[in-house]
C-alpha cells in the first residue's frame, strides 16, 4: 500500500504532464491507500492539496477545449475555501470534471526535476 | 471408439457445430451453459435469423482463457472459420482480443495487440452481428451481456485484458500510455461507454459519459499538456480502479 507522500509526489509529477482533476486525487487516496470513509478520503484530499498549493507547486482552474486554463488566481487559503464549498455543493464525491483541475507551477516541475 | 465420425480428419465435430465444439481440435464436447437452470445442452444452439445486420461480415473474437487459447491449433481456427462461414453465408474472421506478442494468434498474425481487437470496431460489428451466439458455439466470452452473466465486465475486457493493465505505464502506473491517436480513443472510448448516457458538465473539456452502474468515462481530444498525447480517455470505474487515464500518443508510448 502506498503512503500520502507517494500520492503526492505522484500528483504532483501528473500534474506537471497532464491537468489533473479533483476526482482524480480522490481516486488515488482511495484506491492506493484504501481509504474508504469519505470524510477521511477528503481530508486526505484537502490535506495534500493545501500543502501543494501552499508551496506553490500546483495551481488550480479550469481546462478548456482551446486547450487554455483558466486560473482561479485565488490565494491558497481561498482556493481550499472555494473548493470546499462547491464540494459541499455537490453532495457526494468529486467525479471526473466536477469542481476544478490543477496543474503543475513552474516551481513544482522544478521541485519535480530536482527530486 | 464410439463414433467413427471422430475417425474422418476432415470433419469438424462430427460435422455439427451446431451441438458439438472443439476448442482444442482434438476431441468435440457437448455444448454448456454455465449457471442456467434448465438450459439443456441439447437445445438448438444458433438460429441464423437471429442474427442482425445479415450484409456485413462477422467477426468472431475469442476472449477465452490465454492458456486455451495459446494450446489451439491454426486448423482448428481454419475450420471454424470455414464452418461458420457457410453456416452464417458470409466471411467469418477469427480474431482474438486478448493474446500478448508471442502467443498462439499473434504467431498467427490475427491480432498481434490486444488493442488491436477494440482499435478494429470489432466489437460494435460483432455484437451486432452475432450477439451470444458465439458464446454458444465457442463457450468464450464475447458481447458485453455475455461478459457480464459469466462475471467479466466488458470494461475488464477491454482496459484489463487478460488480467494485463492496457499499454505501458505512464508518469505512474495508473497513467497508461498506449500507441494510437484520435481515431484509437474514439473506438475504444465508444466500446467502454455503449449503453451510458453524455453528462452535461462545464468543467470537462471533452465528452463525458456516465454508466448505469456509476462508472464515468471522458474523452478528451485536444486539451492536454502532453505535446506527444492526442487523446485521453479519463477513467473512473470501480471495475478496473488502477486505471485513472489512458493517453494515446500515436508517435508509440
Amino acid at each position: 500500500m502506498k503512503e500520502v507522500e507517494s500520492i503526492r509526489r505522484d500528483f504532483l509529477r501528473e500534474a506537471s504532464d497532464d491537468y489533473v482533476g479533483l476526482w482524480s486525487l480522490i481516486r488515488r487516496i482511495k484506491f492506493d491507500l484504501g481509504y474508504n470513509d469519505p470524510a477521511t478520503v477528503r481530508a486526505v484530499t484537502l490535506s495534500i492539496l493545501k500543502e501543494l498549493l501552499a508551496q506553490g507547486l500546483i495551481r488550480a482552474g479550469i481546462p478548456h477545449t482551446t486547450g487554455d486554463f483558466e486560473e482561479w488566481n485565488l490565494s491558497p487559503v481561498k482556493t481550499l475555501q472555494r473548493l470546499e464549498h462547491e464540494w459541499d455543493g455537490l453532495g457526494r464525491e468529486p467525479n471526473i470534471g466536477d469542481i476544478v483541475w490543477f496543474t503543475s507551477t513552474e516551481k513544482g516541475e522544478k521541485h519535480i526535476r530536482a527530486s | 471408439m464410439s463414433n467413427p465420425q471422430t475417425l474422418n480428419l476432415y470433419s469438424y465435430v462430427r460435422n455439427n457445430p451446431l451441438k458439438y465444439v472443439d476448442p482444442f481440435g482434438h476431441q468435440d464436447e457437448l455444448h454448456k451453459k454455465k449457471g442456467k437452470k434448465g438450459d439443456d445442452a441439447t437445445d438448438p444452439i444458433i438460429d441464423p435469423s437471429s442474427v442482425k445486420n445479415p450484409g456485413i461480415s462477422v467477426k468472431i473474437i475469442l476472449l477465452g482463457p490465454v492458456s486455451e487459447l495459446h494450446e489451439r491449433s491454426s486448423s482448428s481456427s481454419n475450420a471454424l472459420s470455414m464452418i461458420m462461414g457457410m453456416f452464417f453465408s458470409r466471411p467469418v474472421t477469427i480474431m482474438s482480443a486478448h493474446l500478448p506478442p508471442g502467443s498462439w494468434a499473434a504467431k498467427h498474425q490475427l491480432v498481434p495487440d490486444p488493442y488491436a481487437a477494440v482499435g478494429g470496431g470489432i466489437f460494435e460489428e460483432g455484437a451486432e452481428a452475432a450477439g451470444g451466439i458465439i458464446m454458444k458455439v465457442f463457450g468464450w466470452l464475447f458481447t458485453k451481456e455475455v461478459a457480464e452473466e459469466t462475471g467479466v465486465h466488458l470494461t475488464e475486457t477491454l482496459l484489463k485484458p487478460g488480467g494485463i493493465l492496457i499499454g505501458k505505464a505512464g508518469t505512474n502506473a495508473s497513467i497508461r500510455e498506449v500507441n494510437g491517436g484520435v481515431e484509437a480513443a474514439e473506438t475504444l472510448f465508444s466500446n467502454l461507454t455503449k449503453g451510458g448516457e453524455v453528462m452535461t458538465n462545464p468543467n470537462y473539456p471533452g465528452t463525458l459519459i456516465k454508466m448505469q452502474d456509476g462508472q464515468v468515462f471522458g474523452l478528451r481530444t485536444i486539451m492536454s499538456r502532453s505535446p506527444g498525447t492526442a487523446a485521453t480517455i479519463d477513467v473512473n470505474s470501480h471495475l478496473v480502479p488502477e486505471i485513472s487515464k489512458i493517453k494515446f500518443n500515436p508517435g508509440g508510448p
